[in-house]
C-alpha cells in the first residue's frame, strides 16, 4: 500500500511530473542530454571555468608536494586551518546526496526520484574533492598508507583510540558505498541507453558499463532487495560519518571542539550545506536543460523545507554551544565563547549566523520556496555559511587556547586559497562530465512513478 | 527471420506487451498452465510480477546478514589483535582494549561487508556481467528497456512443446509472439 | 464514540483509578518513613509521565507538519494525553515545594566545586527558577490548547484550512519544544549534579519522550484495535508506520547515547568524568549494560526484521517493552545524582511509577473517552473511503 492511497495533498503545487509523460518519453528526454550531443553555451562555458581551476589544483598541489605545508598559513596553535575545514565542509556536502537517494527511499518519498541520481553523482565528487584535505596535510602525501593497518617492516601499526583512524576507515567506507551505490542505480539505465544509443561507440560504451542487464523479472526482484538493503545501510552509514568527523573535535579537551551535541549537530549541518548544494546546482541545471516538468516547482519547495528544518537544527546547535558555555561555569569555555563572538574572528561568526541563522527565515514564506532565483541565490548564501561555520570551529578554537603567551593570528595564504577553488573547479569539471555522459535523472525509477501514478489515477475513477 | 537465423538454436518463445498489468495477467496464466522455465523482462521493477511468477523470496537478505557479521567481527578483531596483542601502546592512560574506541570502525566495517555482500551477490546471483543472453536476439527486445514488457518460456521447459506452447501464447492476447533463436543458448 | 472503544477505555481508567488511590497512599507512607527515596522516585516518576505529555505534543506537531498517515490513527491518543497538562502542574508542585531538599544548588554552596556552581548563579538561583517553571508551563498548555482546540474545531466544521493554520503553528512550535524541554530538563534533572554539563542532555530526553509516547500510543491502539470504529481502519499498515518510528527512534537513542558517552570518555575531564563514574559504581554498570542490550541491542535485532514489522503483536510487546526500558533509562540518568556509585533500589521505586501514572491514566481515560477516537473530517483523512 503506497502513501498516495491514504493522504490527499491539500497544496496547489501540481504534481511530482508532468502529466503528459510516457514510460518512454521521459526516457527519451532523459537519454537524450547525453546521447543528442547537443549542450546549451553555458555547458561549454563551465567546462572552461572549471577545467582552468582543475589545472590551478594541479598546480598547486604539485608546488606543495615540492614545497611543504608550509606553504600554508598554518602554524602552532592553528595547524589545521582551511584544509580541515574545507574537508568538513566537502564531506558536509555529500551527505545530502545519500540522505536524499537512501533516506528517502526508506521513507518511500516518490519526490527523491527526479534528483537522487544526480545528487548522489554530487556526493561522489564532493567526497574525492574532501579526501584530498587530509591526505595534502598530512605533509608527506606519498606516504599516507602508513595510517592504513598493514604488515610493515616497521612493525608498527595504527592506534584505534585516534578519532583520525576513525576517519580513514569512515571516508573511505563511505566513499566505496557511495559508489557503489550510484552505480547499482546507473546500471538499468546504463542498458537503456545502451538500447537507444545510435552509433556504435556509444553502444559499446554503456554496453560494458551496463554489464549485460536485461531486465529479467528476477534480477529486478534481487536488485529490488539489494537497493532496499544498501538504502539501509547507508542511513546509518551517512550519519555515523559526520558523527565521526565531529568526533574528530570533539573527542579533545579542547574548549570549542569537546562538546557532547557535536555528531547531531554536525549531521545536521551537513544536511543543511548539502541540500544547499544541490539546490545550487539543480536550479541552473533544469533551466539549462528544460527539465521544468521533472524537477518541478514542488522539488524545490520540499528541499527548501528540509533546509531550514536542518538550518533550525544547526540554530539549535548553536544556542546550546553558547548556553553550555556560559552553564560550564568554566572560564575557558567562557573565554572560547567570548572570544568566539568578540574576537578578532567576530566578524565571521556573526556571519555565520546570519547566513545559516536570519537568512533562512526567509524560507518561512512560500514565494521565496518556490522562486527558483530566489532560492538559489539563498543557497549559495546557506554554502557561504557553513564554510564560515567550519572555519569558525577550528580557527576561533585554536588560535586562542589555554595559554596566552602562544596565541596567535591565522590568516590563510594564496596557496590555501588555491587549493580550495582548485577542487571547487574539480568538483564542477566533474559535474559537467557527468551531466554529459550519464543519466541525471533515474530513468526506471522516473517510470515506476509513472507507473504509480497511473495506478493511483484508475483506482481513484 | 533470414535462413542464417534459422540455423542458430531455439531459445524460446516470448510474448510482448505495453502495460505492466498485462504482463502479470499473461505471468499468472503461464505459471498456472505449468511452466517452470519462465522470465519475464521490463523497463523498471513491476511489483507482483515475481509472484504472479511464481518466483521464491530470494535469500539475498540472508548474505548481506553473513556480509555484516564478517565485517564487524573482522574489525572487532583487527583492533584487538593490534591493539591488546601485537602492538599495545599506553595512549593517554587509557585501557589497551578501549570498547567505545573501537565501536566507530566496528561499526564502519559492519556496513562496508553488508554493502559488498549486497553488491556483489546481488550481480552475483543475477549472473553479471554476462555480455550477451539469448534473449537480446528477440525482435524489438532493445524496447525492452524502453516500454515493452516481455515474457519468454524457454524451450528448455519441460513442458514446452513448440507448437502447443505457441498455440497457448497467441491466446495471452500478446501484442507479438515471436520465437527466438540464438547462438548462445 | 462508539460504546466498545468507551468501555474498554473505562476498563483501563478503572485499573489506573485503583493504582492511583493505592499508589497514593503507598506514596503518603513513604514520605512519611523515606523523604530522600520519596524525593528521588517520585522525581524520576513525574519526569517519566510529563515525558508522554510533551513527546506527545511533538509528535501531534511532527504529524501536522509532515502529515504521515500513521498520525491520523495517534492523533486522539496525542491530543488526550496534552490535555493532561494541567494535572501535570499539579504533579509538579510537589517538586517545586520540595525544591531545597531535592536541588542542592538552592541550599548552601558547599562542597569542592562549590566556585563552580556559584559561577553559574545568573542561571542557577531560586527566582529564575519559578519563572522558568511557570513559563514552560505556560507555553506547553497555550501551545496544547491551541492544537488540540483546532483539531476537535475541525471535527466539528470539517474547514479544510484549519490543517493549514495546525501546520503554520506546528513547524515553529517543534522549535519551542525543543527549547522548552532542554532548558526544563537542565533545570530539572541535569541542575540535580550542579557542576555537570552536557550540550547533548536536551536531545536525550527529546528522543526519550518520543520513544516513551510511540510505545505509549502503539501499546494502547493494540489493545483497542478490535472495537469499531478501529477495527476497520486500523490496518497492519499502520503499525507498521509506527513500529518503524519506534524503531528509528531506539537506533537514535543508542546513537545519541553513545555519542555522549565516548566524548566524555574520552575527554576523561574532571568536571565531566564523575557523572559517569556515579553511574558506574557496584550494581550500576549492570543497569547501563542492561540498556545497552535491552534499550538497544535486542529491540534493533528483532524489529530489524521484516516480520516483526507485519506482525501486530510482535510490534505490541517491542512496544510494551520499549515503555519499561524506558523508565531504566530514566532511572539510570536520574537516580544517581542522588546516590551515586552504587544501585539503590526502594520500595518506592516500583510504587511511584504506578501512583503518578495512575494519576496520570485516570484523567488520561476520561479525557480520551469524550471525543471520537479518531478524527471526524480531517479532507486528508477520508473517514468513509478507509472504512471500504
Amino acid at each position: 500500500m503506497s502513501e498516495h492511497e491514504n493522504i490527499k495533498p491539500v497544496d496547489d503545487l501540481g504534481p511530482l511530473i508532468g502529466p503528459d509523460y510516457t514510460y518512454s518519453s521521459v526516457g527519451d528526454k532523459v537519454s537524450s542530454i547525453a546521447l543528442g550531443g547537443r549542450h546549451p553555451l553555458p555547458w561549454f562555458v563551465v567546462l572552461g571555468f572549471a577545467g582552468l581551476l582543475v589545472g590551478l589544483l594541479f598546480f598547486s598541489i604539485t608546488f606543495l608536494i615540492a614545497k611543504g605545508v608550509g606553504l600554508w598559513g598554518i602554524n602552532i596553535p592553528v595547524g589545521w586551518g582551511l584544509a580541515i575545514i574545507n574537508f568538513v565542509w566537502w564531506i558536509g556536502i555529500g551527505h545530502a546526496g545519500t540522505l536524499i537517494s537512501a533516506i528517502l527511499f526508506l521513507f518511500k518519498q516518490d519526490w527523491r526520484t527526479s534528483i537522487n541520481r544526480f545528487a548522489e553523482a554530487m556526493t561522489l565528487f564532493a567526497v574525492a574533492c574532501a579526501g584530498m584535505f587530509p591526505l595534502l596535510h598530512l605533509g608527506r602525501p606519498w606516504l599516507f598508507y602508513w595510517i592504513m593497518p598493514y604488515p610493515n617492516t616497521m612493525k608498527m601499526w595504527p592506534q584505534f583510540r585516534s578519532p583520525l583512524v576513525w576517519d580513514v576507515f569512515a571516508i573511505s567506507t563511505y566513499a566505496l558505498v557511495s559508489l557503489m551505490f550510484w552505480y547499482t542505480g546507473l546500471v538499468p539505465d546504463l542498458a537503456s541507453m545502451r538500447d537507444k544509443a545510435t552509433r556504435k561507440v556509444q553502444k559499446i560504451a554503456y554496453g560494458i558499463f551496463a554489464m549485460g542487464w536485461r531486465g529479467s523479472a528476477r534480477h529486478w526482484h534481487r536488485y529490488e532487495i539489494a537497493y532496499l538493503l544498501l538504502a539501509g545501510l547507508s542511513t546509518p552509514l551517512v550519519l555515523s560519518v559526520h558523527s565521526i568527523v565531529s568526533l574528530d573535535f570533539a573527542v579533545s579537551v579542547l574548549p570549542g571542539w569537546h562538546a557532547t551535541i557535536f555528531p547531531p549537530y554536525f549531521v545536521a549541518g551537513a544536511i543543511f550545506s548539502g541540500f544547499g548544494m544541490v539546490c545550487t546546482l539543480m536550479i541552473p541545471i533544469r533551466k539549462l536543460y528544460g527539465l521544468e516538468d521533472i524537477i518541478t516547482t514542488r522539488h524545490l519547495n520540499t528541499m527548501a523545507k528540509i533546509m531550514l528544518a536542518t538550518g533550525l537544527m544547526v540554530v539549535y546547535g548553536y544556542s546550546m554551544e553558547a548556553f553550555f558555555a556560559f552553564y560550564s561555569g568554566n572560564g575557558f569555555e567562557r573565554f572560547m565563547m567570548h572570544n568566539r563572538m568578540t574576537g578578532p574572528y567576530g566578524f565571521f561568526y556573526w556571519m555565520l549566523i546570519f547566513c545559516n541563522g536570519l537568512s533562512i527565515q526567509l524560507l518561512w514564506f512560500r514565494k521565496v520556496r518556490t522562486t527558483p532565483l530566489m532560492l538559489w541565490i539563498l543557497s549559495i548564501v546557506v554554502n557561504i555559511g557553513m564554510w564560515l561555520e567550519r572555519f569558525v570551529i577550528v580557527v576561533t578554537s585554536l588560535h586562542r587556547d589555554f595559554l596566552p603567551s602562544s596565541w596567535d593570528i591565522y590568516v590563510p595564504t594564496f596557496w590555501d586559497w588555491a587549493l580550495y577553488v582548485g577542487t571547487i573547479g574539480f568538483f564542477l569539471f566533474n559535474i559537467v562530465i557527468f551531466v554529459r555522459w550519464l543519466p541525471i535523472i533515474s530513468i526506471f525509477e522516473v517510470k515506476e512513478l509513472i507507473h504509480k501514478n497511473k495506478h493511483a489515477r484508475r483506482s481513484h475513477e | 527471420m533470414s535462413e542464417t537465423v534459422r540455423e542458430k538454436k531455439l531459445y524460446g518463445l516470448t510474448a510482448e506487451f505495453d502495460s505492466p498489468e498485462a504482463l502479470i495477467v499473461a505471468a499468472e496464466k503461464i505459471r498456472d498452465a505449468g511452466y517452470r522455465d519462465i522470465d519475464a523482462f521490463t523497463p523498471f521493477p513491476v511489483h507482483g510480477l515475481t509472484e504472479a511468477m511464481g518466483v521464491k523470496r530470494s535469500w539475498l537478505g540472508w548474505l548481506v546478514l553473513l556480509g555484516g557479521v564478517l565485517g564487524g567481527s573482522g574489525g572487532l578483531y583487527l583492533q584487538y589483535w593490534i591493539n591488546v596483542i601485537e602492538f599495545p601502546v599506553n595512549i593517554g592512560g587509557r585501557p589497551f582494549f578501549s570498547w567505545p574506541a573501537f565501536v566507530p570502525v566496528i561499526f564502519e566495517c559492519t556496513v562496508l561487508g553488508a554493502a559488498l555482500f549486497a553488491v556483489f551477490g546481488m550481480f552475483g546471483l543475477n549472473g553479471l556481467p554476462r555480455p550477451h543472453h539469448p534473449i537480446f536476439d528477440a525482435e524489438g527486445f532493445e524496447r525492452a528497456s524502453d516500454d515493452r514488457f516481455f515474457i519468454a518460456i524457454e524451450a528448455g521447459d519441460p513442458c514446452f512443446d513448440f507448437e502447443e506452447t505457441r498455440r497457448f501464447m497467441n491466446g495471452l492476447q500478446a501484442m507479438a509472439v515471436t520465437e527466438v533463436y540464438s547462438d548462445d543458448v | 464514540m462508539s460504546a466498545g472503544i468507551q468501555n474498554a477505555i473505562y476498563r483501563i481508567r478503572k485499573i489506573a483509578l485503583a493504582a492511583a488511590v493505592l499508589g497514593t497512599a503507598a506514596a503518603l507512607v513513604g514520605f512519611f518513613s523515606a523523604r530522600e527515596d520519596f524525593y528521588r522516585t517520585y522525581l524520576i516518576s513525574f519526569l517519566f509521565w510529563w515525558g508522554i505529555s510533551l513527546g506527545s505534543l511533538a509528535l501531534i506537531m511532527i504529524h501536522h507538519v509532515a502529515a504521515g498517515r500513521w498520525g491520523f490513527a495517534v492523533r486522539r491518543i496525542c491530543e488526550a494525553a496534552i490535555r493532561t497538562l494541567p494535572v501535570m502542574i499539579v504533579l509538579f508542585l510537589p517538586i517545586y515545594l520540595s525544591r531545597y531538599n531535592i536541588y542542592g544548588w538552592l541550599g548552601h554552596s558547599e562542597g569542592p566545586h562549590h566556585e563552580v556552581v556559584d559561577a553559574k548563579r545568573l542561571y542557577l538561583n531560586d527566582g529564575f527558577f519559578t519563572v522558568r517553571a511557570i513559563g514552560y508551563f505556560v507555553i506547553w498548555l497555550l501551545m496544547g490548547r491551541f492544537l488540540v482546540g483546532r483539531s476537535y474545531r475541525q471535527d466539528e466544521n470539517g474547514d479544510p484550512s484549519i490543517n493549514r493554520g495546525l501546520a503554520r503553528l506546528s513547524a515553529p512550535g517543534l522549535i519551542v519544544y525543543m527549547l522548552t524541554v532542554t532548558f526544563a530538563s537542565v533545570d530539572w534533572a541535569m541542575s540535580l549534579e550542579p557542576e555537570w554539563f552536557s550540550s547533548m542532555y536536551g536531545i536525550l530526553f527529546v528522543a526519550g519522550q518520543a520513544l516513551s509516547v510511540l510505545a505509549f500510543s502503539i501499546i494502547l491502539l493494540t489493545r483497542l484495535r478490535r472495537e469499531e470504529p478501529l477495527a476497520g481502519i486500523l490496518k497492519p499498515v499502520y503499525f507498521h508506520d509506527l513500529g518503524n518510528l519506534m524503531f528509528a527512534f531506539t537506533v537514535f537513542w543508542a546513537y545519541i547515547t553513545f555519542s555522549q558517552y565516548i566524548i566524555i570518555w574520552a575527554g576523561n575531564l574532571p568536571e565531566e568524568i564523575p557523572w559517569f563514574m556515579n553511574r558506574s559504581g557496584r550494581g550500576l554498570v549492570g543497569v547501563a549494560v542492561f540498556l545497552t542490550v535491552f534499550h538497544f541491542a535486542v529491540p534493533f535485532l528483532i524489529m530489524l526484521s521484516r516480520l516483526s514489522k507485519q506482525r501486530a503483536h510482535i510490534i505490541r510487546v517491542m512496544a510494551i517493552w520499549m515503555f519499561a526500558v524506558r523508565f531504566v533509562d530514566l532511572y539510570w540518568i536520574i537516580s544517581p545524582a542522588f546516590n551515586p556509585k552504587s544501585l539503590h533500589l526502594h520500595w518506592l521505586d516500583f510504587v511511584m511509577p504506578f501512583a503518578v501514572g495512575g494519576i496520570w491514566m485516570t484523567v488520561f481515560c476520561t479525557l480520551l473517552a469524550k471525543r471520537p477516537i479518531l478524527p471526524q473530517h480531517d479532507p486528508r483523512f477520508p473517514l468513509r473511503q478507509q472504512e471500504k
